[in-house]
């Protein structure tokens, strides 16, 4: 070979058939034309290459006694001519890999092992807000931290694995020992859920570690499910099955306060629909989507409502999701509104976010409104609302085995007398 | 150089005899210290292990079988003999061949009528 640009520029193979073949490759290569590889495979034939350029030249210098073939052409320049030929195949051939790139980019399956005891769909839906969910690109889940999330969402995990097998992500789950479903655990204590003051405690089992008319922390042991601190424990230890614990019930009363921050505009804005309208479609498909419309509307105000139009089954897959924006051109007239009625939407907001708060069966004990601003500088009243509530403030904590985390909850069988 | 050649200019004793011009580029060669091939135009045979070989400054291909390569240059013919030869590279400065190499032998003719 002469050098590898040759290969670069195309080079032809050729036979040469006749007399007086060695006076032929004379003549060539005098008038500045190389040949390589060249052999004899008959006493009548020359296979040679030469340079694709040169090829044309070889035409004057056959003579009559020789006669040339070409048997095949190579190089960069003879295959990018093949390629131009069938560009439809190399266009598909591009395709197939991009598209083959980006589909096997991303997470397709996300299958979760875990035990019976175990709510599958939790442990999905805990995945899925630590990104873990089909459509994702491979690179951006991180196995450490989907482990991380599950755990610290769901505390009957005790330990998880994340695999990446290709497209498919493995989800392995092991639940904690002695948790049983829907919260039912064995063993456990009563915690302060908030800070109050109790006013009443009724004990079915455990041990008071709080009275009445003391002031407890939001996740301080009011009943204790340890049998150890009992004064006359020695009869009881080891409890049933020989575990030292129980489960601890009670009913706690509590006052507890809330207090809240409300406000109202004194200037009503109101929106009138213009009758003008525009459309935008989106065609979503795990995270990416191709929207078609203005991306930012003519309208300076407008309502938007996003309709679903067509939505794949999900599953496994990601879902693919067809939804349309309409927007609804208004215009905004201003009105000045009565001071009361923006106070009591106000106190009555600041309620909204009380109420959101309290448990269920808290009875209200006395409420206070203090009015801190009636629209002076901005136009608008602001109002702080206290609420004294009556609750139970108990709320089970269960007990793990083995579990060495200092917060109370957690006991070392190592510890116990 | 020295009597017989001189420096070239010998036009003073007539008609050139046959080699003069050869002969004082030897000369010069020799004075200048420089190689002789490049001057003379000699014959440069690159004889690589057993089975590469490259003939530089050579004047045709004389005759080319699988076992045989004979080739002309200055004052004569290489010849090489040997099994599979292939004319690996050929140019009008050098030929290159490989095969399995069996002897290599330069043929000179009789007289200088013949070169």
């Amino acid at each position: 070979m002469t050098g590898r640009w040759p290969s670069l520029r195309g080079y032809v193979i050729i036979r040469v058939t006749g007399t007086g073949l060695e006076s032929w490759a004379n003549r060539v290569v005098q008038s500045g034309i190389p040949l390589w590889d060249v052999t004899r495979p008959l006493p009548d034939t020359l296979v040679a290459r030469v340079r694709r350029s040169d090829f044309p030249r070889l035409r004057a210098l056959r003579g009559r006694r020789v006669r040339y073939r070409v048997l095949d052409r190579f190089g960069l320049a003879v295959l990018l001519g093949k390629l131009w030929r069938r560009r439809g195949l190399v266009l598909g051939a591009v395709a197939f890999f991009l598209a083959f790139y980006i589909l096997t980019s991303l997470l397709w399956f996300v299958e979760v092992e875990a035990p019976p005891g175990l709510d599958k769909q939790a442990v999905r839906q805990a995945a899925v807000r630590a990104g873990l969910y089909p459509g994702q690109r491979l690179a951006r889940i991180d196995p450490a931290s989907v482990e991380r999330r599950i755990h610290m969402e769901l505390p009957q995990v005790a330990w998880s694995s994340l695999e990446l097998r290709g497209t498919r992500a493995l989800l392995r789950v092991a639940e904690r020992p002695g948790w049983s479903e829907g919260g039912e655990a064995p063993y456990g204590h009563v915690v302060a859920d908030r800070d109050g003051v109790i006013v009443q405690m009724v004990v079915v089992r455990g041990e008071p570690v709080a009275a009445v008319g003391d002031t407890v922390t939001r996740g301080q042991v009011l009943v204790s499910g340890l049998l150890s601190t009992r004064g006359e424990a020695d009869a009881r230890i080891p409890g049933d099955g020989g575990v030292p614990y129980e489960r601890a019930e009670a009913r706690v009363l509590a006052r507890v306060w809330y207090e809240e921050y409300g406000e109202a505009p004194l200037v009503e804005v109101e929106r009138i629909p213009t009758g003008r309208t525009e459309r935008r479609h989106v065609l979503a498909a795990g995270p990416y989507r191709l929207a078609l419309g203005p991306a930012r509307s003519r309208f300076a105000h407008y309502d938007e409502r996003r309709e679903v139009r067509w939505e794949s089954a999900g599953g496994t897959l990601p879902a693919v999701r067809w939804e349309t924006v309409r927007r609804d051109e208004v215009v905004l007239r201003r009105r000045a509104r009565d001071e009361t009625a923006a106070l009591a939407e106000a106190v009555e907001a600041a309620r909204r976010r009380i109420e959101a708060r309290r448990k269920p069966g808290s009875r209200t004990e006395r409420e206070d409104v203090a009015v801190l601003s009636r629209g002076e500088g901005d136009g608008r009243v602001r109002v702080r609302v206290l609420v004294e509530a009556r609750e139970d403030i108990g709320a089970f904590e269960p007990i793990f085995m083995g579990d060495s985390a200092g917060d109370g909850s957690a006991v070392d069988e190592n510890h116990l007398p | 150089m020295g009597k017989r050649g001189g420096w070239g200019l010998g036009r003073s004793e007539g008609r050139r005899r046959p080699g003069h011009g050869r002969a004082w580029r030897a000369g010069v060669a020799r004075a200048l210290e420089l190689p002789p091939d490049v001057l003379l135009d000699l014959p440069r045979l690159l004889w690589l292990g057993g089975d590469s070989m490259t003939v530089e400054n050579h004047r045709g291909l004389l005759e080319y079988t699988p076992r045989l390569v004979r080739i002309r240059v200055r004052d004569g013919q290489v010849v090489v003999e040997g099994a599979r030869l292939t004319i690996e590279r050929m140019t009008d400065a050098d030929i290159s061949l490989r095969g399995d190499l069996v002897a290599v032998r330069m043929e000179r003719p009789r007289g200088p009528a013949d070169r």
